[in-house]
């Protein structure tokens, strides 16, 4: 059962990577647009999904929260200072977003929504990193200090996801929006930042190699999935070369699914490995739940989940060519 | 100060803000629900201009609601693992399934919803809205649930490990703290939207004097429609809140022997507590029957006020007499009351179950993380001013869109863009 909802837990996560990257990489990109025609264009070009794009860490924060209690509390604690950061870079992404054109300070919340979404792009990469490294979890059962966060190789880590952030944001809008200077701009942003997230990933892998971490216990799979970033990050720059936009937003689509993806199969079965004390590694049967809740959330959320999926796929069809401006 | 009460006071200012919104947000949409209903059983464009309208401040307030949430979900995460650790299992149960089955699905449809007018069959479109309405409920809902717990423990076992596990589901949702509270918060946000009805449409008919002036004869229907709506169901709501503020008098005597306890009364429960868990304080602060005596005097005045304020509507009286023109002014001086109050309502339930986080379970000591003093007094500060600093900034932008009146949506002429408003509002293809 435990497996199961990591899967499940895996899958939010991964959702929200590939759909809140979106909301990030728009919103790290409003900084190089010109003047508040463009950056409404772009705002309204996630618009109607854009609240649908966040729900989904919300989700996996519940999901963790009541599935995996001991996971986030002592992920939360061993970072504890990235979590305050992501949070609140949440609340500046949704507020800004949703607020900055009902009336003045645009400029303020421009910088607000371009700051959160640089922040968001690098925290969750910082929390992979976190992961990857290990924490220094006592056989106590409470994490000491936040030696993690000192580590460049975390910090190489969080910066290979906010590229490939930016480069998602630049091929969504370069698919999305019609046909004009701010599209071909977005195509030609793809064309030079996804190459450079595709040389990242290789690199931040091989920086693993060399540190060579406790936490990583299957690490065949591990080197697949991340070359396989590189493989996708590089087929967005080239879609986006020979002008074909959907093919590159779904090539980048998959470039940030799978950090969560590499990540998880590397730590597996455990989730949360000790660096002072291997017996204390937390794995994903212990971070579980107790059976009862298990069952509880699996008859009373998970037949929610198709309904979600469907809602936001209905949403995706719905506003399909559709444009309001509306933020 | 020492980490428990930065985090307490972290948790607390957090949590009234959020509530400001959520009084709002949970009122305000159900009945923009049913204006838009109107709108599409009769057709007639004042009901969509209603919801169109109060559907623009309806977002407003609903971005920095769900921001806040969202903070209140991580700080329990982060400040408070010792409830997760102990309690986790049974409360972070239902708080799960209202973030899944409920919060989700809500902000979806509603995103779905905002960029929905006049793109989206009338149906489908009506049919979005309902479902943010629904969901919205049953969030409310699955806070209560949880929050019941922490009242009032019930449906679970301590383990040999020492961790609380669930065991019967069906006593959570038959807590005897939940079904007259929930329903309590839920009537209190109906009488705060139509507070809000009221007191936006008494200034716009004030200064715009009924059927003339300056927003035109279709506003100043959209308007009066808006107060007579407004005032209704604010009495009507504040009747409900009462009658169930009342009736959770006796589960609080039975479930929290020490919440209103006084006099000889309270030596004897705390002597009954100190017997029973240890040496200790088992009071709560002198504030919290303060809280709820000012809670319980402002709603009877507010009754009052709008007994007289529904009299006056009888064949528009309010707008048309010059006599009745005082009204107006004070339903709109009211808005900020039925705000102001819900935090007594909160200082007595959160306040009132002090010193435990889970009553008779947890102490709320024990709940908070083992945290230094230092990261908790940065992350408040940058909890309060972050949130605080957002709050501001979106109850300016509602009282300017609040001004500023509707836009010329469903007008038979949308040609000239005359309004302001109706620029920033208008469809773009």
């Amino acid at each position: 059962m435990s497996t199961v909802w990591y899967l499940i837990l895996g899958g939010l996560f991964v959702a929200y990577f590939v759909l809140g990257g979106l909301d990030q990489g728009v919103a790290m990109l409003l900084p190089a647009l010109r003047g508040d025609g463009e950056r409404r264009a772009a705002l309204n070009a996630i618009g109607p999904m854009f609240l649908g794009n966040e729900v989904w860490a919300v989700g996996a924060a519940g999901v963790l929260a009541a599935a995996f209690p001991r996971l986030e509390g002592e992920l939360f604690g061993a970072a504890y200072p990235v979590v305050v950061v992501i949070v609140l870079a949440l609340l500046g992404l949704n507020a800004g977003v949703q607020l900055r054109s009902r009336g003045g300070g645009r400029a303020g919340f421009d910088a607000l929504i371009a700051a959160s979404g640089l922040a968001l792009a690098l925290g969750w990469g910082l929390l992979l990193g976190v992961l990857l490294h290990g924490v220094p979890l006592g056989a106590d059962g409470y994490v000491h200090g936040l030696g993690p966060l000192r580590d460049p190789q975390v910090w190489f880590t969080a910066l290979a996801n906010t590229l490939l952030v930016l480069a998602h944001g630049a091929a969504y809008l370069a698919w999305r929006l019609g046909a004009g200077p701010l599209r071909r701009r977005m195509r030609r942003l793809v064309t030079r930042s996804a190459p450079v997230a595709a040389l990242a990933a290789p690199l931040v892998l091989g920086g693993w190699y060399l540190q060579g971490p406790a936490a990583v216990r299957n690490p065949v799979s591990a080197t697949l999935l991340a070359l396989a970033i590189a493989v996708a990050a590089g087929a967005a720059a080239l879609a986006a070369w020979v002008d074909h936009p959907a093919t590159a937003f779904a090539a980048t689509a998959v470039a940030c699914a799978l950090p969560v993806i590499t990540v998880a199969s590397a730590l597996f079965p455990g989730v949360l490995a000790s660096t002072l004390d291997p017996g204390a590694t937390v794995t994903v049967d212990g971070a579980a739940a107790g059976g009862d809740t298990l069952r509880l959330l699996a008859f009373g959320a998970a037949p929610l989940l198709p309904v979600l999926v469907a809602v936001q796929a209905a949403c995706w069809w719905l506003f399909r060519r559709r444009t309001t401006l509306y933020w | 100060m020492s980490s428990l009460e930065y985090a307490r006071l972290q948790f607390g200012l957090t949590a009234s803000l959020h509530f400001l919104f959520v009084m709002l947000t949970l009122g305000l949409v159900v009945l923009v629900a049913a204006m838009q209903t109107r709108y599409v059983v009769s057709g007639n464009p004042v009901y969509g201009r209603m919801a169109r309208f109060w559907g623009l401040l309806y977002t407003i307030n609903y971005a920095v609601g769900i921001a806040s949430g969202l903070v209140m979900e991580f700080e329990i995460g982060l400040n408070w693992s010792g409830l997760s650790r102990l309690t986790g299992d049974v409360f972070g149960a239902p708080l799960a399934l209202e973030t899944l089955v409920a919060f989700v699905l809500e902000s979806t449809l509603l995103g779905m919803w905002i960029f929905g007018w006049g793109r989206l069959g009338k149906r489908l479109h009506l049919a979005l809205i309902w479902g943010v309405a629904l969901t919205a409920l049953l969030s409310a809902f699955w806070v209560m649930v949880s929050n019941a717990f922490l009242q009032h423990p019930v449906g679970y076992a301590v383990d040999a490990g020492g961790t609380a596990r669930l065991t019967d589901f069906g006593a959570l949702l038959s807590n005897s703290a939940l079904w007259f509270a929930l329903l309590h918060a839920v009537t209190a946000a109906l009488l705060t939207a139509g507070v809000v009805l009221a007191g936006v449409s008494a200034w716009h008919l004030r200064r715009r004097g009924g059927g003339g002036g300056g927003g035109g004869p279709v506003d100043g229907e959209l308007f009066r429609r808006s107060l007579r709506l407004g005032i209704r169901v604010a009495l009507i709501g504040t009747f409900l809140t009462i009658g169930l503020g009342y009736a959770q008098l006796g589960p609080i005597d039975v479930n929290q022997p020490t919440k209103l306890a006084g006099g000889a009364d309270a030596v004897a429960q705390q002597a009954a507590m100190a017997a029973r868990f240890g040496p200790g304080d088992y009071l709560p602060g002198t504030w919290v029957g303060t809280s709820l005596a000012a809670m319980i005097q402002i709603a009877n005045l507010l009754f009052l006020v709008l007994i007289v304020a529904q009299v006056l509507t009888f064949r528009d009286t309010i707008i048309r007499r010059r006599w009745a023109r005082p009204m107006l002014w004070l339903l709109t001086a009211l808005i900020p009351v039925p705000f102001g109050t819900s935090i007594f309502g909160w200082v007595v339930r959160e306040e009132g179950r002090q010193p435990w986080a889970v009553y008779g379970l947890l102490k709320t000591a024990d709940a908070v993380s083992p945290m230094s003093a230092g990261a908790l007094r940065w992350s408040t500060l940058g909890f309060t001013v972050l949130v605080a600093g957002l709050a501001l900034a979106d109850w300016w932008l509602l009282a300017r869109s609040a001004r500023r009146g509707p836009g010329d949506e469903f007008l038979p002429d949308t040609g000239t863009g005359a309004d302001a408003g109706a620029e920033a509002e208008r469809v773009t293809v």
